[in-house]
């Protein structure tokens, strides 16, 4: 195939313009939710003492149970950091996707299809979710505690710190690809969000508990370790394989994503639902 | 039948209709309709059956897997045991009122509360036998999966188990969901000062998924968390987990009189904050 200049350039102005636009959508959401000021401080503070609890649930099962494969409390907390950071990120910032099968069955859709901006980035900053900042600031503690308590080399934090990324890409895919569901099941809020959830919940379990067919099954059929218990077993134990099959689970889980979504957009009917969206 | 002089003032927490016995025939038809209104979504109704019973199997997968690897007991308490006693929190959730939280935080930051507050039934009685009707169908349905599930899957109930032990345990489980009534919708009536008390509702939520034994079941914890359990109102919904727990034919009766003292203290509060609330909720009509 024949490398064309000129269409590089326009790709890579197109990036560098979705970017910039997502984040100034990104900036006027916050800056609307922050206008109950206090509301606003008390949804993240609350949401960071609500996250205590997982970590005490964890101590907890520990304290009775001790190391099971390599996971104690150690790998609790980290594991704990680590997905309130990457969940943090994803409905702080793209939690338009969560409510993505709302706007299919509403009809709101159509606004956004309208928008001179690609589809794709455009769902994911339709909404910022306030206490999900809670998330990222508890998820950093976490880490950073994580980091001075167990005396893990700054290295293996960066590396850590970097596998937030593809987790976070899974989280996002996946939500879109459930919430893909409403194109095709009228009136899918609750089915996709459930089928969220089933994928979600079991990734604040210590992943020394998942052994054989399960681990299997969380990796390949629902990515529920891939976004927590894998990337913190491959930096606590420097596995490049983990590493690498984190990325590459991220990579399949955004194709399949884009797909998904240009698969069900033919399939969108308008709901001639006149208003606003800015 | 005559038209009965109906007291028209803005309805207190606890000042229904004159006529007691319409009071309760209206809010056992809220009830109704709500009831009803649960089985025309019966998508709704097999995702959260669904999500309780994969919890489940997540737990007893963890639990038999753990217990095996280190090969004891803990706390006298064996894998069948903290499977079950988990399963019931889980089941219990549906009965419970932790949804009712939302309807009031929410109608009390759309202003909604407005058109509720002035009519001649109970505000607060008519958002409980709401949320009964929304969500005891969902707890007979999912009683009606996890129980058979857990047998197929256990092959038993745990070992403590006995007839007087169920009855005690489901004395206790009406009582939980009673207390669990009272304090999430005590922690929502602050909502009006604070514009949204959802902070309140996870820090409480979470204190009774930790007292109530959700993850790691109360009889395994250090003794700490067993009187924290017992002298704060988030261990008290949750009291009927206990049933498989080996003093528990012995230790009920005692877990039945923290659930009253309870119910009595939270719901003398919910008296006096809605009082608050009713005084300072500005009806501005349109």
């Amino acid at each position: 195939m024949k490398f064309n200049k000129k269409q590089f350039y326009i790709w890579c102005r197109t990036v560098v313009t979705e970017v910039r636009i997502g984040l100034i959508y990104i900036q006027k959401n916050i800056s609307s939710a922050a206008e109950l000021r206090v509301s606003f401080a008390m949804q993240i503070i609350g949401m960071m003492m609500n996250n205590i609890a997982f970590v005490m649930v964890w101590w907890l099962f520990f304290k009775a149970f001790g190391t099971i494969n390599g996971w104690n409390i150690a790998e609790a907390i980290a594991l704990q950091g680590f997905v309130a950071l990457s969940f943090g990120i994803v409905f702080s910032f793209f939690s338009g996707v969560d409510e993505f099968p709302k706007v299919i069955h509403s009809g709101a859709l159509d606004s956004v299809l309208l928008t001179p901006r690609v589809l794709y980035a455009r769902i994911f900053t339709l909404t910022t979710r306030v206490s999900a900042l809670g998330d990222i600031f508890f998820g950093a503690t976490l880490l950073g505690i994580y980091w001075i308590l167990f005396h893990h080399t700054l290295s293996q934090m960066i590396m850590l710190g970097l596998l937030v990324i593809p987790a976070s890409v899974i989280m996002m895919n996946f939500l879109l690809v459930v919430s893909c569901i409403g194109f095709y099941i009228p009136d899918a809020v609750e089915i996709s969000k459930f089928m969220f959830e089933t994928m979600f919940g079991p990734s604040l379990y210590p992943a020394g508990l998942f052994q054989g067919f399960m681990r299997f099954f969380f990796i390949f059929v629902l990515p529920t370790l891939a976004i927590g218990g894998i990337p913190v077993e491959a930096v606590r134990d420097w596995n490049i394989i983990k590493i690498v099959a984190v990325w590459l689970i991220a990579v399949v889980w955004a194709v399949i994503g884009v797909w998904m979504l240009h698969r069900g957009v033919k399939r969108y009917e308008s709901g001639s639902l006149t208003g606003v969206h800015i | 039948m005559p038209v009965q002089n109906h007291d028209y003032q803005i309805s207190s927490g606890i000042r229904p209709l004159q006529n007691r016995y319409g009071a309760i025939r209206a809010y056992l038809k809220v009830f109704t309709l709500s009831l009803k209104e649960s089985l025309y979504y019966p998508d709704k109704l097999f995702a959260s059956v669904f999500i309780v019973a994969f919890r489940i199997i997540m737990m007893l997968l963890i639990y038999s897997y753990a217990f095996r690897y280190i090969g004891r007991t803990v706390n006298g308490i064996d894998a069948t045991t903290a499977i079950w006693s988990i399963a019931i929190y889980h089941l219990l959730l549906y009965a419970q009122f932790r949804a009712v939280f939302k309807t009031i935080n929410d109608e009390m930051k759309s202003g909604a509360l407005e058109t509720q507050i002035n009519k001649p039934y109970s505000y607060l009685f008519y958002k409980f036998w709401e949320q009964l009707g929304k969500g005891i169908l969902n707890f007979f349905v999912a009683l009606a999966v996890v129980i058979p599930l857990l047998l197929a899957l256990l092959g038993s109930a745990p070992g403590v188990f006995s007839l007087s032990n169920l009855f005690a345990g489901i004395v206790l489980a009406v009582g939980g969901t009673i207390v669990s009534a009272a304090l999430y919708m005590l922690i929502a009536l602050p909502a009006l000062w604070i514009d949204d008390a959802q902070p309140l509702y996870w820090i409480s939520d979470k204190a009774v998924l930790i007292l109530g034994g959700s993850y790691v079941p109360l009889a395994m914890l250090p003794h700490a968390f067993h009187t924290f359990a017992n002298f704060t109102p988030f261990g008290a919904p949750m009291f009927a987990t206990q049933m498989f727990n080996p003093n528990f034919s012995t230790s009920w009766w005692y877990l039945v009189l923290l659930q009253m003292f309870w119910i009595i203290v939270l719901g003398g509060l919910i008296l006096f904050f809605f009082e608050k609330v009713r005084r300072r909720l500005a009806i501005n009509g349109g």
